[in-house]
């Protein structure tokens, strides 16, 4: 068995390209969000062809997918638990026609298909069949098999302590502790002589420092915006060019927080990118083998860091990508990656993908067939409406048509455990955040204007979510963070939301949300000036608008400058479009 | 107990507890029909009960053995399994053969690992919520950890002492 290691990053995966953002391999971009059906909420590993054909059927028979929703994805469970020659295959219990006729079947009904990997060597579910070091292979068979989208996964990913992964990967993605460096012959420079980025890295009381890494996001505890890594950063001035020799005294460890992968760069280039060998412990230092180092005269900057927690995700999902794109160059498949907001990929995603999962999941009661699942509303972790919309609400910068999207997981519309307004709300906050609507029902149990379809099939909030010019809502309202509502990460749901998101034509959409179970009466607004100032030219205020409730379909003519909802109900949202006239 | 022997054993106990509601199925309707003085037609129909009895059973064992060899490598199942995954497969056996739903966490909810694993987290939940498997500490379920023989052993016993409650 051949031993994985991460690649060599290139001037295109490194962190200092994240900012340009240029697409990988011509990925194409421009898509809106996706609309599908995905079978995890659903079903989760239980899903079978006959249940997706079933799913399909429905979606026509409901006209879902005239509205849109056209990706129907299976999630994980589908695949045999090993490689048969090499090569993934259908499990045949599950799915005993095999994916190319279901591909078939989907798409002469002119629907889409989607397929489920995982860049590490196995499923989150268990199978092992990662895509880690199968890329090529594996693209040949999503292609050979029609694929239109895939959704991949990061769990038992070898370079980073993922879900399922050894907790001790953290070692490929953290810097060991630094205590100083040494140019040449010269005196030790102690680390509480550099400069600290980010808000990772911590110094103990020697000065020494750790935490050169990036936040895992993948729980909720961290806001997503500002620098979300750590970097260790020496100025050193020389008389003279030269070449010369780093050291670094260091001791490494295999946790969060503590590695043995050290970077480093001088004036930006990169001179060290691997492991430093292990020491006895975090307490027992040791030096580096010198590197070897240019120095320009005059001031010099000295990098000390580990960008690899996001350098190895983007390189294991580009590297799909790659032969994706090689062999079908003229197939436009779009790209999910899930790897729950741990690697920050709204840093790098727009590079490789067409949405990015920004947590983990949104439930962990999926149904089954005969069993909605359940979803809650509020949860200290994850899983729930709130916990994704919180942090997703603020990272509108993010997104866009060429970027991508900020994916707040699939909806849980249908599942047990949310009242009729939660669903309502749930529904039009992915709507206003351009977040993917990928139903996760089973859509049996939806009948044409029942309170379901009345909620995905809402044509107007779907306008919202699909409007061509691809703007995430932003935040301009928080009752419990008035300064800087845009950008503030508010966990508590004791609150009221104003959204507004610019549409085609100088139109733009209103979202009032009460996320509290209480009812909210005082009156809520935002002003036309606040409106111009955030969004300027992107919408019209023209202090008459024609004004379209999206909940209830009515419509209105008002004069003003003033945009307010008196009150909401518990977890109701209020969701107008304005059109001026 | 490797992974496959704990897949085994689990199924030895479906086995058992279909026979067992076989029988006493068979008997109850035998002893209804016969007290009516249909002894004829309580053959029959404690026949045709049976059978679909049987069937639903074995539609469950099957889809039990389809999840389970499906959802670990065959390297696994000669491992000894992880406390997590043994979660899992009696979660599912709960679900497919005992004909459980899922309930509400409860206080297990709060267990500080619990979103460790995602696959996992709702198994661990059901399991603990029932008894059959407990935290490893107060707080701590530890699914990382191996299910040493006699935690398993334990364990199918809950499962056993736990369906015949049921």
């Amino acid at each position: 068995m051949k031993t994985l290691k991460p690649e060599k990053i290139t001037k295109d995966t490194c962190f200092d390209s994240f900012g340009k953002g240029q697409p990988l391999y011509g990925k194409q971009k421009g898509h809106l969000p996706a609309m599908g059906w995905n079978s995890w909420n659903a079903f989760g590993s239980s899903n079978t062809e006959a249940l997706t054909k079933a799913m399909a059927d429905r979606i026509i028979a409901l006209g879902l997918d005239k509205l849109g929703y056209r990706y129907m994805v299976l999630d994980d469970g589908c695949y045999k638990p090993e490689r048969v020659d090499g090569k993934l295959a259908n499990e045949e219990e599950k799915f005993p026609s095999g994916f190319r006729a279901l591909a078939d079947y989907l798409h002469e009904r002119g629907l889409l298909f989607g397929m489920y990997n995982d860049v590490g060597t196995n499923l989150c579910a268990g199978a092992a069949v990662g895509t880690c070091g199968h890329e090529e292979v594996d693209a040949r068979s999503y292609i050979d098999w029609d694929v239109d989208f895939l959704k991949v996964d990061n769990c038992y990913y070898p370079f980073d302590n993922a879900t399922f992964s050894r907790p001790g990967n953290a070692r490929y993605v953290y810097a060991p502790i630094i205590r100083s460096i040494r140019i040449g012959a010269g005196k030790k420079t102690s680390a509480k002589e550099g400069k600290l980025t980010g808000k990772v890295a911590k110094r103990g009381r020697d000065g020494s420092v750790s935490g050169l890494g990036t936040f895992d996001g993948t729980g909720p505890k961290y806001s997503p915006l500002g620098v979300r890594s750590s970097e260790l950063i020496f100025t050193v001035t020389s008389t003279k060019e030269q070449e010369t020799t780093l050291t670094v005294e260091y001791a490494t460890g295999k946790r969060e927080g503590v590695g043995a992968w050290l970077q480093a760069a001088v004036n930006g280039s990169l001179v060290q990118d691997g492991f430093l060998p292990e020491t006895a412990g975090e307490d027992a230092f040791a030096n580096s083998d010198p590197i070897r180092i240019f120095l320009k005269k005059g001031t010099n900057v000295i990098r000390l860091m580990n960008h690899r927690r996001q350098e190895n995700t983007l390189q294991s999902y580009a590297r799909l990508l790659k032969y994706l794109r090689k062999y079908a160059p003229e197939k436009d498949i779009l790209y999910s990656a899930c790897e729950w907001g741990k690697t920050q990929p709204q840093n790098w995603g727009a590079k490789v993908c067409d949405s990015w999962r920004i947590l983990n999941d949104i439930t962990f009661r999926v149904g089954r067939d005969g069993d909605p699942g359940h979803g809650d509303w509020v949860s200290g972790y994850t899983n729930a409406v709130t916990s994704q919309y919180n942090k997703a609400v603020i990272m509108d910068s993010f997104a866009g048509l060429e970027k991508g999207w900020n994916d707040p997981d699939m909806l849980m519309v249908g599942m047990g455990g949310l009242n009729h307004h939660q669903t309502k709300t749930h529904f039009a906050m992915w709507c206003m955040m351009n977040a993917p609507l990928m139903l996760g029902l089973d859509l049996r149990r939806v009948e044409r204007d029942d309170a379901l379809y009345r909620i995905i099939a809402n044509e107007a909030l779907i306008g919202i979510n699909q409007d061509p010019l691809g703007i995430q809502a932003k935040r301009l309202y928080c009752s419990l963070c008035e300064t800087r509502p845009d950008t503030a990460y508010v966990r508590e749901t004791d609150r009221v939301d104003i959204l507004v998101k610019p549409l085609k034509d100088g139109r733009f959409a209103v979202s009032f949300i009460n996320l509290s179970g209480k009812k909210q009466e005082g009156g809520y607004g935002i002003s036309a000036g606040r409106i111009k100032k955030v969004f300027g030219e992107k919408v019209s205020l023209s202090g008459r608008y024609e004004v379209l409730d999206v909940w209830t379909g009515k419509t209105k003519q008002v004069k003003g400058e003033d945009f307010t909802a008196s009150s909401l109900k518990p977890y109701e949202n209020i969701t107008r479009i304005y059109t001026p006239v | 107990m490797t992974l496959g022997e704990l897949i085994e054993n689990c199924l030895y106990l479906a086995e058992e507890i279909a026979g067992k509601e076989e029988t006493a199925e068979k008997e109850a309707t035998a002893e209804k029909k016969a007290a009516a003085g249909m002894e004829a037609a309580a053959g029959m129909e404690a026949a045709a009960g049976m059978e679909a009895a049987v069937g639903k059973e074995a539609d469950g064992i099957a889809r039990f053995r389809g999840f389970v060899q499906s959802a670990f490598p065959v390297s696994a199942f000669r491992e000894p399994p992880l406390r997590k995954d043994a979660a899992r497969i009696f979660h599912i056996f709960l679900l497919e053969i005992a004909g459980e739903r899922d309930r509400e966490w409860g206080e297990f909810a709060g267990l500080r690992d619990v979103y460790d694993c995602r696959i996992c987290a709702n198994a661990i939940a059901q399991v603990c919520l029932r008894g059959i498997l407990q935290p490893a500490a107060p707080g701590v379920f530890a699914g990382d950890r191996i299910l040493s023989g006699a935690e398993a052993e334990e364990a199918l016993q809950r499962l056993g002492r736990f369906l015949a409650a049921s």
